[in-house]
């Protein structure tokens, strides 16, 4: 199989098998209202069969397809990737103990690093000032609470 | 007359002073984020809806109709000066938009895509306020086969419209990508008998996920994924505007008739699901070519090829809200996530709205005027303001926006689950992205989806189990075989032909 039709063939089977997955979950749910005559399977049902029969297609209109049809794969260059994948699972999960503003700040130099500036101590300071100006937009401007950390005492002190 | 007694009350509403405000607030914002390169409409609205959640309803769509048509707006600064549109929509306006922009009229063809948007945008708002109401009566008369029907129809359309023939999964593709966004869509509780759906005993996830952390991943994180791994830090070459910045009488008399015509074509594409902006700019384009005296100007730098399809665009935007407002269709991935905006405030788009919330209806209808107004002075004095919100440099641009995506998420709900879901839905888009599978159709089928069983089982219910209840219906059965065509015709063509002809679709 020439390279170029790999992509189409892998996303066809991962749906296909997306499609399977979903027709196994499926039987988990409990069915069998009186008041509900097909019951909450039905339509997931539904939609693992279209997943399964879409991924089907797709593998087979990709090794079909001729090769002057197919785009060219451009380079992917994946470590900016992972780095900015790191970045927003860091934050994921460190939200709420850190609070808004180092976490954003991060994720800010991170996504500056993937596109090539290197000026990490620089843009840390462009990216708080950023995560600070919102943060205290949100709450003290539309009232929506962002997550403080350990500053929370400060603002409580204020009221 | 009552429709124009309506629009007055929407007047009287939209005209308050805080009202007025939250409309400039929305379209300045609009404009703002419009203008970041690879950002569209669609990501505008996501990002922006946190904004509103202190408002009372009115003033939130009165500040979102001003985010809708200010992104709007800023896409085509975007794609004249930097050649990079950020939604299939302004692609034709960025054929010549930039080429003027090269030959050193930027501004010209800045003013002729603000004040064409203009134009258009009030013919198309004019359009909205007589059709909405004449769709209301056609909906009332809809039974729940009917609607199902119709969503069916309208995700098949949309699906087929955006699949690229020539990229070699075509069809399948966006099929694929409508089913997992049909599945998102029913993962939580199901609204009709409580059951747990797909959350594998995850507390968040009951709540299903939500259309602004599917549509800001897919766009947002997708797109900045993708910029990453392929140029990363490259940047992009801005054209200084320079020379006289006002449109000579020649661009006047080239312009008015793409208006009026893109206009007319972008109103009823965008009302009717044709896959959003996309068809009539590109039919705009085809046409103002071929009644062109110079059709060899095209491509170099013709001021009609940038009236034309940016009049189409904003006539088909107003367009999209007709089906949305009245029947709760939404058309394209904008107002697909201007569905979800309404449904954050429990309210649902159709013709109960318009009973029950007319003051909200017709006060949106209303700014809608009074947005392209304020949009008109944005974008013709003050476009130097948004020219220098391009020339941020790349990294800090997607920075922002990574930091803007986790603000628009985060700030929905306030969990952490959020964010995981956003960064997977991003890694899904990127790699769609990479492999060329169109996103929209996973956006509409993830805010269709639950709509559409809903009217399922309330037909199936009403047949006792009957599924021929969607064939013995004869708007249904009219819709449904609509459809099969529309999915059927290219598959069946493409088996015919081993090589597929290349066609307007382009994949984004």
């Amino acid at each position: 199989m020439s390279a170029h039709r790999l992509p189409g063939t892998l996303f066809g089977s991962a749906v296909a098998a997306l499609g399977v997955a979903a027709v196994v979950a499926s039987q988990q749910i409990k069915t069998g209202f009186t008041y509900d005559v097909v019951g909450p399977a039905m339509f997931s049902n539904l939609i693992g069969v279209g997943l399964v029969l879409s991924g089907i297609a797709s593998v087979i209109s990709a090794r079909r397809a001729s090769l002057e049809d197919l785009p060219d794969q451009p380079k992917l260059n994946l470590w900016p990737v992972g780095l900015i994948s790191a970045a927003l699972l860091l934050e994921a999960a460190l939200i709420s103990r850190l609070g808004w503003i180092p976490v954003v700040a991060t994720v800010f130099v991170a996504g500056t690093y993937a596109f090539g500036d290197r000026r990490i101590l620089s843009n840390a300071l462009t990216g708080l000032v950023l995560a600070t100006v919102i943060l205290l937009v949100f709450t003290l401007g539309l009232g929506i609470d962002l997550p403080l950390g350990p500053l929370e005492p400060l603002f409580q002190s204020d009221q | 007359m009552e429709t124009l007694t309506l629009l007055a009350q929407g007047f009287a509403v939209a005209l308050t002073p805080g009202n007025l405000i939250w409309s400039i607030i929305g379209v300045t914002l609009g404009t703002a984020i419009g203008v970041l390169p690879g950002i569209g409409p669609a990501t505008t609205v996501a990002i922006l809806m946190p904004l509103t959640v202190g408002l009372p309803p009115v003033s939130a769509f009165i500040m979102f109709a001003g985010i809708y048509y200010g992104a709007q707006y800023g896409g085509s600064t975007t794609s004249i000066l930097l050649n990079t549109p950020g939604e299939a929509g302004s692609m034709m306006t960025a054929v010549d938009g930039n080429a003027m922009a090269r030959r050193g009229r930027g501004a010209q063809a800045l003013a002729t895509a603000a004040i064409g948007s203009f134009v258009a945008g009030t013919i198309g708002t004019i359009g909205l306020t007589f059709a909405a109401p004449l769709l209301v009566e056609i909906a009332l008369k809809l039974t729940a086969p009917d609607y199902f029907a119709l969503m069916v129809l309208s995700l098949a359309t949309v699906t087929t419209m955006l699949s690229n023939p020539t990229g070699g999964g075509s069809i399948a593709f966006g099929i694929a990508s409508l089913f997992f966004g049909l599945l998102l869509g029913t993962v939580g509780l199901d609204p009709q008998t409580g059951q747990a759906r797909f959350a594998f005993g995850v507390p968040e996830l009951l709540d299903g996920i939500d259309t602004v952390v599917v549509a800001v991943g897919l766009f947002a994180i997708g797109e900045t994924l993708y910029m990453a791994a392929t140029d990363g830090g490259k940047a992009d070459s801005m054209h200084k505007l320079r020379g006289s910045f006002w449109m000579s009488r020649e661009d006047w008399s080239r312009s008015w008739k793409p208006w009026l015509r893109g206009a007319l074509i972008g109103f009823p594409i965008g009302a009717i699901p044709a896959g959003g902006s996309e068809i009539p700019t590109v039919l705009s384009y085809t046409l103002e070519k071929k009644l062109s005296k110079k059709p060899e100007e095209f491509g170099l730098g013709a001021i009609e090829g940038v009236a034309g399809p940016e009049a189409a665009n904003n006539a088909s935007a107003a367009g999209a809200l007709s089906p949305l407002l009245a029947l709760g269709l939404p058309t394209s991935s904008t107002a697909a996530v201007m569905l979800a905006a309404f449904q954050q405030y429990g309210l649902r788009p159709g013709p109960l709205l318009f009973e029950s919330n007319s003051s909200l209806i017709w006060g949106l209808i209303a700014s809608l005027y009074i947005g392209n107004v304020f949009l008109l002075v944005l974008n013709l004095p003050m476009v130097g303001v948004w020219v220098r919100l391009l020339s941020l440099p790349k990294p800090w641009l997607y920075g922002g926006i990574l930091v803007l995506s986790s603000l628009g998420v985060y700030s929905l709900n306030g969990n952490a689950v959020d964010l995981v879901i956003l960064w997977i839905i991003g890694m899904v888009g990127f790699i769609m992205r990479v492999i060329g599978v169109p996103i929209v159709p996973c956006v509409l089928g993830l805010i269709l989806g639950p709509l559409i069983e809903q009217q399922l089982r309330r037909s199936l219910a009403i047949s006792q189990g009957d599924w021929t209840v969607f064939v013995t219906h004869p708007v249904s059965a009219f819709f449904l075989l609509v459809a099969l065509a529309f999915v059927a015709t290219p598959i069946i063509s493409s088996l015919r032909k081993p090589k597929p002809q290349s066609a307007v679709g382009m994949t984004r």
